[in-house]
Parts: structure tokens; C-alpha cells; sequence
């Protein structure tokens, strides 16, 4: 008997990408650069996050040529955003070809109250979190990877790295607690007891977390891997660069060699203009795009 | 003392550690597990153990890091899964670095894509075996000269597990189950290979 859409397949999917950078692109060119610099996906977008950013109004799932366009153009997989709760734009995008899908707070969300129900899906989920409580919450709701919020399209890591510190932070504490704490702390954090538990007893996520938002440079990258991300996302930092096709190299060899300041220096010279930054407080409340979906 | 790299570039490799250190401890051996990054620590394995991934990504970094030429010169025993088992072949449907290690033709993505990834009960090594196929590649063709190739099992048509001297090349995730029965014929293999 033949089975699909297991857990196991979802999760194993995720556990594929361990060690490597996934990057956004919005077209056939753009995902050729990020497979031939050493990408382990792409992530199939209408615009860029600091395009997003930039244009206003109400982001939507890309345009399914755009999506067919890059699933054509490469042999790694390929992922796509679909809204927050948008379950048809999910199901267009599974329909598409597409490998997994990012229920992402980059894109407006469709539903204010509700998550998709990740589990009624073949293809595997990821989703953001700037807390235990909701990577939690999200796993409990299906997603098979959980990536770190970060502040999208700002090419500012500082809110990828207090969400992480964050995440990691929380499950320090909660390793080694007494049943009844857990308990306790579950409760607090809004999360389901069992999967508490479960991250209690591992010392880490039950599934594979991944660094997001405002990751721009090669050093950038290794300071996530150093804080005990399992990979990267990378958004606006490639293909907002003076020189993408260095920028993703360099980039993928800073997360190969995370641990190696002699190799980031390398591959960190003369790369030339990285995107240009926002800075967290010149951004109104409803310019943050973390505060969707928790 | 033996021991077994499971080389960590990209992919499921914690997994893999995992697994190899059940092995060793259910056959009550007394081997060194090790996860192994660059060629001075690949050069001190007796056995490799390359984990499912992203064949182009891991490919670049072995070859960026020499550590194609040192598996070759030490002839280290190598057991590949999913896009180990596409780096160990001689050709692949594209171009990129391979170890070339046996004289098979694998096909990527031979299933298609994370939609059709499937698991199924396979046979393997006369067992029952919990297959987990994730985008998974297969055989396309083998050298049918060479006589020390040894198919280890097929699938729906597939030949999804094959052997050639010490190396084995199988296309499904056994570190993704809990039975140890694969990462057990390696080991006995590491050791064959080092009594010759």
C-alpha cells in the first residue's frame, strides 16, 4: 500500500533542507541564479518582500504563470506564499506543483482568526513564529517547518535574532522541567500540552527551524546559524543586492561555513552594495508584518 | 578504533547520526559515530555515510572541498540515501558534480514532485522494510558488466537499492524510520572491507 502526505513525508521534506539557503525569486532567471549558487529551494513570489513593502495595498499569492515559470526553470524544489487562512490559495499553489507552502505573514492575511488546517494537505507547510507558543501552535495546526519571523523586506536582522534568541531562550527553560511546570508553562505560552513536552524532552523543535527576515549579508547568515538556526530563508537580501549572483553564493558559502570567520571574510569581500536597511522604528505598527497571524 | 562519518554539508545528516549510533550500540560494537565536515576528518573515516539533501548543493561542496579525492585515495566504503545515492553514480539527468564512485545512471526526481512523495512497504536484504520516498530518485540503468553490482531491491519496477563492491546506493530515507536493518549491512561492510 501506497501512502502520501504523511508526517513523516511533510517533516521529512523539511529535514531535506537542514544546513541550507532558501531564496525568493520572482522569475525562471532568478531561480537559475539561486540553483546554480547552491540554493536548496526557491520560494516562487510576485514581488520581493521590500518590494511588498514598498507597493502598498493588499499582497496576494503570485501569479500561477510566475509559480509554473520557476517550477519549469529548476530541479530543486520550489515553494510559494499563500495568505494567511487563504485555504484556496493553498490549494492552488498544491495543484501547481509546488513542493511546500508558506502560509506567510508577508502577504496580507485573509483570515484574522484562523490558520489554515495544515494537516488536510498533501504538501508540507512552513510557517513564521516569533515565539515558542506560536511555532507551537502552528505545528499543532500541521506546518512541517517553522521559520523565525524577522522583520520582512527591511534587510535589518534584528528581529530575526530576538525571535530566535526567543525560541531557542524559551527551550533552554522549559528542558528539564518538572511535568507539573510544563504544565504551568504551556498554559501561559498558549501552547498544546503534548507538544510542550515533546520539546521539552528533545531540547530543541520537534521540527526543523529555519532563520527569516533581514537577512541581507553572508555574516548576517552565519550569526543565525550560530544562534542554532537550521538554515536560512532570504528574501529581499539577494535580489535587492548590486550583484545577486554574488550575493547568493556568498551567502550559501557563509551558511556552509558559518563556523569559519576566515572563510565569511572571503567570501564577505568586495560584494559590493548590500540592500539598503530600514531601521525597526522608523516603521509604524501596522507597517510590521510580525504582528500578523501569532 | 572504526569509525563512521556521516558526512554533515547539507541535509538530513542529525538524522542520520542518530540512527548509525542505534546501530552501533543494538550490534554492541565498538565504533566511533562522527559527524565529519571537511576532507582532514572524511580522511579518518572508515566508512561515509552521505544523507539525503540537495545532491547539487552537497556535490559542490564535496568537490569544493576535496573531499571526492580523498574518499577515492583512501577507497573509503560509502553508503548514500536519496541524494547520496545520486552523488555516488557516474551520470545523473544534470549536470553537476557527482563522485562517480559506482557505475550506475540515477534519475532525479524519478517520482516526480512532493506531492507524489510516498511511503511504502519494499523488501530489502529478504525483510519487510518501511520505504519513505521523498522526492525520491531511482536507478535508471547500471553497468550490467561488472560483476561485483548487486541489486538490493526493487520497487513498482524501480531498482530503488543497489550495491557495488562496498558501496551502497539506496533512493528511500532509512533515517527516517526507527528499524536499523540498512545502516547494519553497511557496517558489516565497513568491517569486511577492512579484514581484506
Amino acid at each position: 500500500m501506497i501512502e502520501k502526505g504523511t508526517k513523516v513525508l511533510k517533516e521529512g521534506f523539511a529535514k531535506m533542507t537542514k544546513g541550507g539557503v532558501i531564496m525568493d525569486v520572482v522569475n525562471a532567471e532568478q531561480a537559475s541564479i539561486a540553483e546554480d549558487a547552491g540554493a536548496v529551494a526557491v520560494m516562487a513570489l510576485e514581488k520581493v518582500p521590500a518590494d511588498i513593502r514598498a507597493a502598498g495595498g493588499v499582497a496576494r499569492m503570485a501569479d500561477p504563470t510566475i509559480v509554473e515559470e520557476v517550477v519549469d526553470a529548476v530541479s530543486i524544489p520550489v515553494m510559494a506564499k499563500a495568505r494567511i487562512g487563504h485555504i484556496a490559495e493553498a490549494q492552488i499553489l498544491e495543484t501547481l506543483g509546488v513542493d511546500m507552502i508558506d502560509e506567510s505573514e508577508v502577504l496580507t492575511p485573509a483570515d484574522e482568526e484562523y490558520h489554515i488546517n495544515k494537516k488536510e494537505f498533501t504538501i508540507p507547510f512552513v510557517c513564521g513564529a516569533r515565539n515558542l507558543g506560536e511555532a507551537l501552535r502552528r505545528i499543532d495546526e500541521g506546518a512541517a517547518m517553522i521559520r523565525t519571523k524577522g522583520e520582512p523586506g527591511t534587510g535589518n536582522i534584528v528581529e530575526a535574532v530576538r525571535h530566535m534568541r526567543m525560541v531557542m531562550g524559551e527551550i533552554r527553560t522549559i528542558h528539564g522541567m518538572e511535568e507539573e511546570e510544563l504544565w504551568k508553562y504551556a498554559r501561559n505560552i498558549e501552547a498544546p500540552i503534548e507538544l510542550v513536552k515533546q520539546t521539552a524532552e528533545l531540547g530543541k523543535l520537534p521540527v526543523v527551524n529555519f532563520a527569516a527576515g533581514g537577512i541581507a549579508t553572508p555574516a548576517d547568515a552565519s550569526l543565525m546559524m550560530q544562534l542554532g538556526s537550521d538554515g536560512i530563508f532570504v528574501g529581499s537580501g539577494i535580489f535587492k543586492s548590486n550583484n545577486p549572483e554574488a550575493f547568493a553564493k556568498a551567502i550559501v558559502e557563509a551558511t556552509a561555513n558559518y563556523d569559519k570567520p576566515e572563510v565569511l571574510a572571503e567570501v564577505s569581500k568586495g560584494l559590493g552594495e548590500a540592500m539598503k536597511g530600514l531601521e525597526m522604528s522608523t516603521l509604524s505598527e501596522s507597517d510590521r508584518m510580525q504582528d500578523r497571524g501569532i | 578504533m572504526v569509525k563512521i562519518g556521516i558526512l554533515n554539508l547539507q541535509g538530513a545528516v542529525s538524522e542520520h547520526f542518530d540512527m548509525t549510533r542505534k546501530t552501533v550500540e543494538n550490534l554492541k560494537l565498538d565504533i566511533e559515530v562522527e559527524e565529519v565536515r571537511y576532507s582532514d576528518d572524511v580522511e579518518k573515516c572508515d566508512g561515509l555515510i552521505i544523507s539525503g539533501g540537495e545532491s547539487t548543493v552537497i556535490g559542490k561542496l564535496i568537490k569544493e572541498r576535496g573531499i571526492d579525492k580523498v574518499i577515492k585515495e583512501n577507497n573509503i566504503p560509502v553508503f548514500g540515501t536519496c541524494a547520496g545515492m545520486v552523488l555516488l553514480g557516474k551520470k545523473t539527468d544534470f549536470n553537476q558534480p557527482l563522485l562517480e564512485l559506482m557505475d550506475i545512471t540515477v534519475k532525479r526526481n524519478t517520482y516526480g514532485r512532493q506531492k507524489d512523495s510516498f511511503e511504502a512497504e519494499i523488501e530489502i536484504l529478504n525483510q519487510k522494510y518501511s520505504g519513505v520516498f521523498i522526492r525520491a530518485p531511482a536507478l535508471e540503468s547500471y553497468d550490467g558488466s561488472k560483476n561485483d553490482i548487486k541489486i538490493l531491491s526493487e520497487f513498482d519496477g524501480e531498482i530503488i537499492a543497489i550495491q557495488q563492491g562496498h558501496n551502497i546506493a539506496i533512493s528511500f530515507h532509512p533515517e527516517l524510520t526507527e528499524d536499523t536493518l540498512i545502516h547494519e549491512y553497511f557496517i558489516e561492510e565497513v568491517l569486511t572491507s577492512l579484514n581484506h
